[in-house]
This record gives structure tokens, sequence and C-alpha cells, in this order.
């Protein structure tokens, strides 16, 4: 643009792209009308003697990388995306979105140049600015920002839906807030970390053991459309004879091709859990010998507090004192443990665990005045209410399929395979994944082969390796952000953002909050691909580059799958998109700050790879062009890896899944809790009866391909209701609808179908609300958090499915 | 003889449409039109079930040409367009090919489209493998099972790019080849039998 502005308002995408193409060798072959010549014109390879090459990279983040792409360039167009050859079948991936990436990049919904805002927030219309004036702007409303405020008045907060090719540095430079709890997809590893002491989230071992297991039980997990590159790992397993059974309120795909459905009602995946502990310790399908030897449950608290007792408090009271001197003063330390203590059956006896002879499993005893019982005893007492009866009425799953669902996992070696969908969107998903540490170390499903439970379907293998960075002076650190976004904006704290990637519109429910929030600020950019819901709301729009855009021969190494892959350039930046790397260096440069970024992204990408890890040991940037843009771990031949064991870093070492610290919340053992706003009984039912779940599909990644138009062919944005409710509203398919609740409203089309629980409406998580007449579906999601969430290791949770709402036609 | 053909594993296909798109891509198919679809047997939408709540099935139907052996759309063809070549794929000869769409409406499997008007491309630029021919507008168009790909020795791309290898390719003539292998020993069928057509396309689960 050189510095000339001009009003976006008339100028088409499309249209620069065409004109982009006019000079090309082959724009004559489309677009162009027939004539009597070219109707004649025998049909010909539609490139003979074009210029091609191939060059390979990755696709999305967001996927974690999993598919590593081979791509044809033919004139300096991307034209063709395959999977990269690879003689490990399970690693030549590809799905629907990595090949509509052929029109999506190129496609009207681009980002082109970077956009000043000249209407009011909200209004949509922007000028087209230079990228000097962009960095100069922004540099100067971040060093206002930061002077007028303090430094941590500036958010810059980092999305997978922009570029991300790179570890970004900007926030760390400025020590901005860079976000800190994430708000979603954490859920369940909230409650699953303790008992075993790892994350939580991803499994310690991978899909490729379940053709081990006897039973694989999937909670809120629709690999088949959301983990598609894994599905090969369902069927392996479903085809070497183990049993798939998926818990879902939707007939979802995965649980279309399942051996067993569990259409259990939203929300009510604890008390299906809870009904399944129940039975089993009422029918004594346990594993004596695994709990015993394994788990903490023989270990005795005090009836009155539930505290793990201590034989020695005075002690574990000194150690305390020395580990939080030692932090005060920075050193590093190891947190003290109790000496905790059994009762020793041949010693008639409390005494230290290491000491006793033949333990107790249960009982209650009283040792010096007090009363005391084991774990397990406090687990009968605590389970007895969640009778089979008890979970039916909660979950509306048939009491006998609850027993027999907990004989077979029971029976093992069986595995909990949780998504991040449905429960994870709850105030209670702590709570079950709560659950799934319990019932695992009650049945001995944990740590041996075959067993397991936590994320499998994004990632899948055991290896990662531990690569180098770019070295930023020692007091480069994001400012301490001890709040999620979904905090920030209840607060006035902030004062400029920069976001990559629409965060704003995604990272918070209550839509109509998160604006009041954004129109509170002095000052706030946005950098993407395309043209996503929160743009119109922003300062200054910028255009960032597609994973297939590099200014440099490399643009990017990551560590995925057991593979070190390269982003090699495919194709120029597009129109005036540039990476954002280079934004976030020109923005520093604009601060005087420019010097401490890398040269180029391909100067970063070769310090990255800069690591002393053996695995990666000799591997360059070279070697990685040598080797078609991918180069295996060294060492990561077995795909199982190492079996996960009997040993664990919790203070016992031992499966812990009472968890002292909740104590005051009630949730030792897990309790049930009802859902916050979407269970049967809410009288706030009686305007907004319908309980709605948003979820991932095949067809997005989060809001991601809205506007890529061969997935438009196939999919259009769309509320679903079962043919019930449908019909109770007077709805037919492809009605036009208003979705809304005392929150907001959505508008969007209705579909009917019968894969929709009545009572229930269902909708694919996201799309740009240009495709939904302005309106964004976070208007009516609920951002009600849990107290109890700050006390766990993710935070609370977005609770957007825990949201009741009513539909109605357009116009009604 | 060689009779290359297809059997599709329908308890593997997981309705993602991954074989569509690849398709469009790779043979460059226009706006609007496919060469390949995923449908849902019995199911009035994308994702839809048979059934009610919660006794419920669902099955979807990859389907392009069947490449049959006895082809209704062939014998209907006025100039010999259509044709079957030496490997026993069902061809279009485009450049013979005068757009009377006799084929279109004989076809069984409403496997054929037709450009009705100049193919437009979002992209602008003519896309996928450099050898496979442009169509012009009047021309009919449908799977070739990647004829430009398969004569150079490589799979056809829906079979290449299937995310969970629902699809199995080879030579009906080769006993001991996967497909023949796949289509005896799952009981592999054909669509719509009673048509008299032949189907090489197999569908197995």
């Amino acid at each position: 643009m050189n510095g000339t502005r001009e009003s976006l308002k008339g100028i088409t995408r499309r249209g620069f792209v065409k004109g982009a193409l006019a000079t090309g060798a082959i724009a004559a072959a489309a677009g162009s009308a027939a004539t009597a010549q070219s109707w004649l014109a025998p049909a010909k390879a539609v490139a003979d003697d074009a210029d091609e090459h191939v060059s390979f990279t990755y696709h999305n983040e967001h996927c974690l990388c999993n598919c590593m792409l081979k791509c044809t360039v033919r004139d300096g167009r991307l034209c063709m995306i395959e999977p990269r050859p690879n003689d490990d079948n399970r690693f030549h991936n590809v799905c629907l979105k990595g090949i509509s990436e052929i029109q999506h990049i190129y496609g009207d919904v681009r980002i082109q140049s970077p956009m000043r805002r000249t209407g009011e927030r909200g209004s949509g219309e922007f000028e087209a600015i230079t990228w000097d004036e962009a960095f100069k702007t922004i540099a100067e409303e971040f060093q206002k920002c930061q002077k007028s405020y303090g430094e941590d008045a500036l958010w810059i907060q980092y999305s997978t839906e922009a570029q991300q090719r790179l570890a970004p540095l900007l926030a760390s430079i400025l020590h901005a807030q860079a976000g800190g709890m994430n708000g979603y997809d954490m859920g369940q590893g909230n409650g699953l970390n303790q008992a075993f002491a790892f994350s939580g989230m991803f499994a310690l071992n991978t899909m490729w053991e379940w053709p081990q297991a006897k039973t694989v039980l999937m909670v809120n997990c629709n690999v088949l459309e959301t983990g598609m590159m894994w599905s090969r790992g369902f069927f392996q397993a479903q085809e070497a004879g183990t049993k798939m059974i998926v818990c879902d309120p939707r007939y979802s795909t995965t649980a279309s091709k399942a051996d067993e459905w569990v259409p259990l009602r939203p929300g009510t995946d604890p008390a299906l859990f809870l009904g399944m502990v129940h039975h089993i310790l009422d029918k004594g399908l346990y594993d004596r010998d695994h709990v015993m030897a394994h788990t903490n449950f023989p270990f005795l608290i005090d009836v009155k507090t539930g505290e793990l007792i201590d034989a020695d408090p005075e002690a574990t009271a000194a150690a305390q004192k020395r580990f939080e001197d030692a932090q005060k003063a920075g050193k590093e330390a190891v947190a003290p443990v109790k000496a905790f203590m059994v009762w020793d059956e041949a010693a008639k006896a409390a005494v230290r665990f290491a000491e006793a002879k033949k333990p107790a499993l249960e009982g209650t005893f009283t040792v010096d005045g007090r009363k005391v019982c084991t774990l397990f005893t406090r687990l009968r007492e605590d389970m007895a209410e969640y009778t089979l009866e008890w979970a039916e009425g909660i979950t509306n799953v048939p009491a006998d399929q609850i027993a027999d669902v907990a004989e077979q996992y029971a029976e093992g070696p069986s595995v909990i395979c949780n998504g991040v969908g449905g429960i994870d969107k709850y105030g209670s998903s702590d709570i079950a994944g709560h659950c799934y540490a319990l019932i695992a170390s009650l049945t001995g499903n944990y740590g041996k082969r075959g067993t397991g439970c936590g994320i499998y379907c994004y990632h899948v293998t055991p290896y990662e390796a531990a690569l180098g960075g770019w070295q930023l002076p020692a007091d480069a650190a994001p400012s301490p952000s001890p709040q999620g976004f979904y905090d920030m904006v209840r607060t006035d704290k902030v004062h400029a953002a920069m976001f990559f990637g629409d965060i704003p519109t995604q990272k918070a429910a209550n839509w109509n909050k998160t604006l009041e929030w954004i129109n509170s600020l002095d000052f706030i950019c946005v950098a993407d691909i395309y043209h996503s819901s929160v743009c119109d709301y922003v300062d200054m729009v910028l255009p960032s580059c597609s994973k297939f855009e590099s200014a440099d021969a490399v643009g990017g190494v990551k560590c995925a799958n057991g593979y070190i892959l390269q982003n090699q350039k495919i194709v120029e930046p597009l129109f005036e998109a540039k990476q954002d790397f280079y934004i976030e260096k020109g923005i520093a440069e604009a601060m005087g700050l420019g010097d401490l970024y890398p040269k180029t992204a391909e100067e970063y990408a070769a310090a990255i790879l800069k690591s002393d890890d053996p695995q990666v040991a000799g591997f360059t940037l070279e070697k990685l062009f040598e080797a078609d843009g991918a180069l295996k771990l060294i060492g990561s031949d077995d795909p199982l890896g190492p079996e996960v064991g009997m040993e664990y870093h919790t203070p016992s070492g031992k499966q812990e899944p009472y968890y002292e610290n909740l104590i005051k919340w009630g949730q030792a053992f897990p309790a049930w809790e009802s859902p916050l706003e979407a269970y049967v009984d809410n009288p706030l039912r009686e305007k907004y009866p319908l309980m709605f779940t948003q979820s991932r599909t095949r067809f997005r990644v989060h809001s991601c391909y809205s506007g890529a138009k061969w997935i438009q062919q196939l999919y259009e944005p769309h509320i679903e209701l079962s043919p019930a409710d449908a019909a109770a509203r007077g709805l037919a398919n492809g009605d036009d609808v208003e979705v809304f609740n005392d929150r907001g409203s959505f508008r969007t089309k209705v579909l009917v179908n019968d894969a929709i629980q009545p009572d229930m409406a269902y909708m694919a998580e996201s799309t740009y609300a240009q495709y939904m007449d302005g309106t964004l579906m976070q208007s009516v999601s609920n951002d009600q958090l849990t107290e109890r969430g700050y006390d766990l290791l993710f935070g609370p949770m977005i609770p957007y499915n825990d949201t009741l709402i009513e539909v109605r036609k357009v116009g009604a | 003889m060689t009779r290359l053909a297809m059997a599709i594993n329908r308890h593997r296909c997981i309705g993602c449409s991954t074989c569509a798109l690849s398709c469009k891509m790779s043979n460059n198919v226009p706006d609007g039109m496919l060469w390949n679809r995923v449908l849902n047997e019995g199911a009035n939408t994308y994702d839809g079930a048979v059934g009610e709540y919660p006794n419920l099935s669902r099955r979807y139907l990859p389907l392009a040409c069947q490449h049959c052996d006895n082809p209704a759309c062939q014998r209907v063809c006025p100039t010999g367009a259509t044709y079957t070549d030496e490997c026993g794929r069902v061809e279009i000869d485009y450049d013979k090919c005068i757009g009377c769409r006799m084929c279109m409406a004989a076809c069984p499997y409403n496997a054929r489209t037709f450009n009705w008007a100049e193919p437009v491309r979002d992209t602008g630029f003519n896309y996928g493998e450099a050898a496979v021919p442009a169509r012009r507008r009047g021309v009919m168009e449908k799977c070739t099972l990647c004829k430009e790909r398969a004569d150079r020795g490589d799979v056809p791309m829906c079979v290449q790019n299937c995310p969970t290898d629902a699809r199995i390719y080879g030579d009906l003539d080769d006993p001991e080849s996967a497909v023949s292998r796949a289509i005896r020993e799952n009981n592999g069928y054909v669509l719509l039998e009673d048509k008299g057509t032949r189907p090489k396309v197999h569908y197995f689960n």
C-alpha cells in the first residue's frame, strides 16, 4: 500500500487474489468465458510446463502438529497437499482441513493488510495502513499504557490460531502479562493429577497399548471426529478385540462406531462413575492385591477431620518450616511428607506404614484417644449413597447398564480415555477427573500395560525432546499473571491488549461481559490469519501468515509425536501478511528493542535446534532439509515406551486417590455436585429448558476454517435439536432461529437430528460472526466460576456447557 | 488382464470427507462440484442417525464412480466419450464429450457431475496433479480412479489420504491382491447389484 490509505469498504479480498493472478501463466484456464477456440481445443494437462516443486511442513499447532505435510507448489502457488511419505503409517496423515488449505489460504476471509479502525468498535469499518504506521502506533500505545499504569497493565496473549511457528518473545521483553490460567481443556486434569502425580492431562502411555486392554472407556472423547489422525488406534484396538465403550449424551461419530454407547445426560459423568464405584465396592470387584500393594487405601485418617494420621507430626511441622524458609530464600527444596500410618493387624496397633506386617484394609480404630479409620473404610461410607438407582436417576442411564459397564471396567485391563469436551466445560469437571483416578486405583487399572487414564487422542508417542530457544536478557519474562483471561475481563487492571488469534471470543464465556471489557480498553489489537469474530471489535487488525507462508527458507521447527519437524517455506507471504515472529519483531523495533530478536525466523529456528538432548544429537536445519522436513527422535523406535509402573512421585509413592487438600471443599474423595445451571430440576428450565452443549467437530479447529469454502461445501453452522424439541417449537430443518437466555442471544439455522438427546441442544463450537448474522455463540454461555477451582492445579474451568437456553424461530 | 478396483471398509469410514476433498484437490474439481462424496445412509443430515434416541445407528457411504464392468453410462454414450480402458477403469475422453448428459441420467449411482457453466475455482488457479486435464464448460466429469497418479504407480489420492485406511486399492484380476482378499474375506458387496452394472468398487463391513 506504500503509505496510501484506502478504505477497505467495497474492496473485496477476492479482487486482490484475482488481480495478483492476472500475470500468472495459468490464469486463463479458470474464469474466462468459453470461446469457440477453447471449446474445440483438446483437453490438456493443466500445467505441462509449469514451474513445480515440493516442500515440507507441518500443520496446525492446535492439533499438536499431527500432520507432516508434503506440499506441491506450482508457479508460486500451493496446489497440492499430501501426507509426507513415512514408512510408519501412523504418521502418514492429513485431514479435510489440511486439504482445504488449498483454497483457504487464498480465500476471501484472509486479512490482507494492516488495518486501523475508522468507525465505532463493532462497526467493522477500517482503513488500510502500512506496516510502519501499524508498528509505530502499537509501540506508542504500548509505551503509553505501561508508563501510565505499569508494565503489567499490558496484556499480550498468544493462541495457536494465528501462525505461532516460533515461541513468542514480545510479552517477555515488555514484561507484559501473557495470560495465566487457561480456563478450559484442563478440568478433568485438575482432578486426575494428584492421584498419580502427573499433569493429569496427557496419559503417560499411548493408545498403541489399547490392544492389550480388554475395555477402553471413552468419556467425552469423540476421537473419530476430533482426533481423526488417531482413528487408526481406535480401530486397531477394536479389531484386536478390545471393547470400545463410549459415554456421550450425543450419538457422536465415535459412539456410532463403538461396541457400546452409554447415552448419559450432559454434565452427569461424575454420577455415572460414582454409581460404578458403589457397585464395584458393593460386589467386591476391586483388585484387593493391587489396592494393598500400590495404593494408600489402607492409610489411616482422623474420622472427624479426615486428615491423614501422621506418626510424627512435630517432625513434619519442623520440616515444613524448613521447606517454607528455603522457598522464601529461593532455594530448591522438597515438600515434607507425613509419616503415614496403617493399622497393623499383627500388632493390633497403628504403626508407620513401612513397619506394618499386616496392614488392615478396612476398619475403625482408636489411636491415642482419637477415632481413626482406613481410607478404604471412608470410601465405603462416602460412596454408600451413590447406589445404581441413584446414578440412574441422575444420569438417565439404566442401572443395569451402569452395573455392566462397571463390571467390564473392573475386570480389566481397562483404560479411561478422556477428551476435553463435554464434562470438561462444567464446574464439576475436576470431580469427573477425580472419579477416573479413584476407579482406576481401586480396580488396578493404572500403571500396568493395557491400563491407564488421561488424554490419549492428541499425542501418540511417549517421546519428547528438550529443545533450545532464543536467549533473552536475564530479566526478560512476562509479568506474573495469576489470573486467567476469564478473570481479567472482570477487572480494570489491563488498559491495552494484543492478541495473536481470536482469544477474546473463545477464552471467555458470556460475550457481552467480554465486550464490556474490550470497550473499556484504551487500545486493543489483533493479529490473525483470518477475519475472525473479534476483529470487528478492535482498534487495529494485523495480517498473520498462514502455516504455509514464510519469508525465510525455514519458518519454524517443532517437536511433535517423536519427530523434529521443519516448517519449510512453501509459498512467499501472501497479500501483505507477515509471520507472527516478524510482527513481534516489528513492534519491538519500533520500541527500540529490535536488537533482542534473532535476525530472521530461520536464525531462531536454528537456535531452537541447539540442545544437549541426545534424542536430537546432530539435528540441524540442513539435516532436516535432507530428510524432507522431519527427523525421528533418536532412540524412539519402541512405540510403547516403558511401562508406567507402580512408583509415583506422590507423597507416599503410591496411588493416592484421596485428596487431603480438598477436605475443605468436601472433595477428598469425589462427591456428587450438580451442574451450576444445566440440570434437570433447575427452575430456570421453565424459561430456558434446553441444555446447550458445544463441542469440537471435524470441520473446525475452534473457529478456524469457518471461512474455508471447501469446508463450507460440506458444513455450515447450525444448532441441532432432537425431533421432539424441534416439533415442540414448530421448527424444521433450515429454519433461521434465535438462541437466547438472560445473558444474550445469537442467530443461526436449526437442524433436526435424531442423534441429539431430548432436552439438549448441540452446536459445533465457534464460527466467525460473519456467518451467523453478526452474532456470537458465546453470547449465551455460562461464565460462573467455581471457587474450588482456584485451589486446583490449573485453576477454575469456564463452564461453557453448563448453560440453559431457549430456541425460537426468527421473527416468531 | 488388469481390473483396477477399490474395496471400502464402511466400519472404518468415519464420514470425515477427507477423501472427498482430497479428490477435489488432486483432480482440480471446480467449485460446487465433487467427484467423491460421503453420504449418510438413511439419514437426512450429514451427521444424522437412523432410529429413535437412544436406539440409533449410522452408516456412512463414500460414493464415487463405481467403475462398473457393465457401465450403464458407457452404453448410452453416443460419441464413445465414455470408455473402459485397458485397466478396466471407466474413463471419459473429454474431447469427445458433447455434453448430452445421457450418461448422467443412466448412472444409477449419480456419480457424474457436469460443467453446466464455465468452471470456477475460488483460488483463481488450477490445483492438483499437473497431468490432470482441465475440463471445460459442457463436459461431463467423474472419478477416474486417479488415472494420472495410478499410471505412474501411485494409489488414488482418496486411498492415500484416508485417515482410517478404510480404502483398499488394487487389481481384482489378481486373486492375491489386497483388494481381492478384502472382498473375499469380508463378504464384500456392491451397490445396487440388481441393476446389473457389476461395479468394481466393493464395500464391506
